[in-house]
């Protein structure tokens, strides 16, 4: 049995089933009128699907990565006023431009 | 498998830039933390954030434990000259933004978490990756 493994890639896998399962995947195939082909082509890609997956009802958000929320706040006058190396910085950005 | 899911550098600083909606990317984030998604960035985009952190004035050590943290947990990419090949050849009016889009398709993420608009309406069904904002995003996790 050949499997078009998608129409970008045009990938062909050659498979061997065992007479039983060859006949259930007819018989499935039947069921929803469709070839065998398509059959295994939709059914593998349903499986192979990722699922997004749903966030619990007790999600909290991790503390660290709310710690950084905010990080490139403005620094305050007094911590501008402490550091002479932070106000030249200041001084260039507000004549220059401002954040992305 | 877990999805894959890109943030662009304009959700890396809305999380970094007071006032900026960021509840939606902590929570993104927290779970690619807790290995319910898989994450990517590109080192461009930590470099463009490091940047900005200078001009507000924050140090190199406290960036650093951002990074740091980062590299626990999220995938890094890198923008190539392929990719940038790409983004010229594609140009919506952004480039880094196309880079970083050309970037993202060539890790086969599953999701593009971005506030561009431009790069939204590259959303087809030719293409497997959705560009999506963060909070439609979480809201897909919530339903």
């Amino acid at each position: 049995m050949i499997i078009n493994m998608g129409t970008q890639t045009r990938v062909q896998t050659v498979i061997r089933l065992r007479p039983e399962v060859f006949a259930r995947l007819k018989f499935k195939a039947k069921q929803e009128n469709l070839s065998l082909n398509a059959y295994v082509e939709k059914t593998l890609e349903e499986q192979t699907k990722p699922v997004l997956p749903k966030l619990p009802k007790d999600f909290e958000i991790d503390p660290v990565i709310a710690s950084f929320s905010g990080m490139l706040r403005e620094p305050t006058r007094e911590e501008i006023e402490s550091d002479p190396k932070l106000a030249r910085i200041w001084r260039k950005h507000y004549e220059t431009e401002s954040i992305l | 498998m877990k999805q894959k899911v890109f943030f662009d550098t304009n959700v890396l600083l809305d999380l970094l830039i007071p006032g900026r909606k960021s509840d939606s990317v902590m929570a993104i984030l927290t779970a690619v933390k807790t290995h319910q998604l898989e994450g990517q960035i590109t080192t461009q985009s930590i470099l463009d954030a490091k940047y900005s952190s200078r001009k507000q004035g924050v140090s190199f050590e406290r960036f650093k434990v951002f990074y740091d943290d980062l590299r626990r947990f999220i995938n890094f990419g890198e923008i190539d000259p392929m990719h940038l090949d790409w983004a010229f050849e594609h140009y919506s009016g952004d480039l880094e933004d196309d880079a970083q889009y050309a970037s993202a398709y060539d890790a086969c993420c599953d999701y593009f978490l971005t506030r561009d608009i431009q790069l939204q309406e590259r959303n087809s069904e030719l293409c497997p990756m959705t560009v999506i904002t963060p909070e439609e995003f979480l809201s897909q996790m919530l339903d």
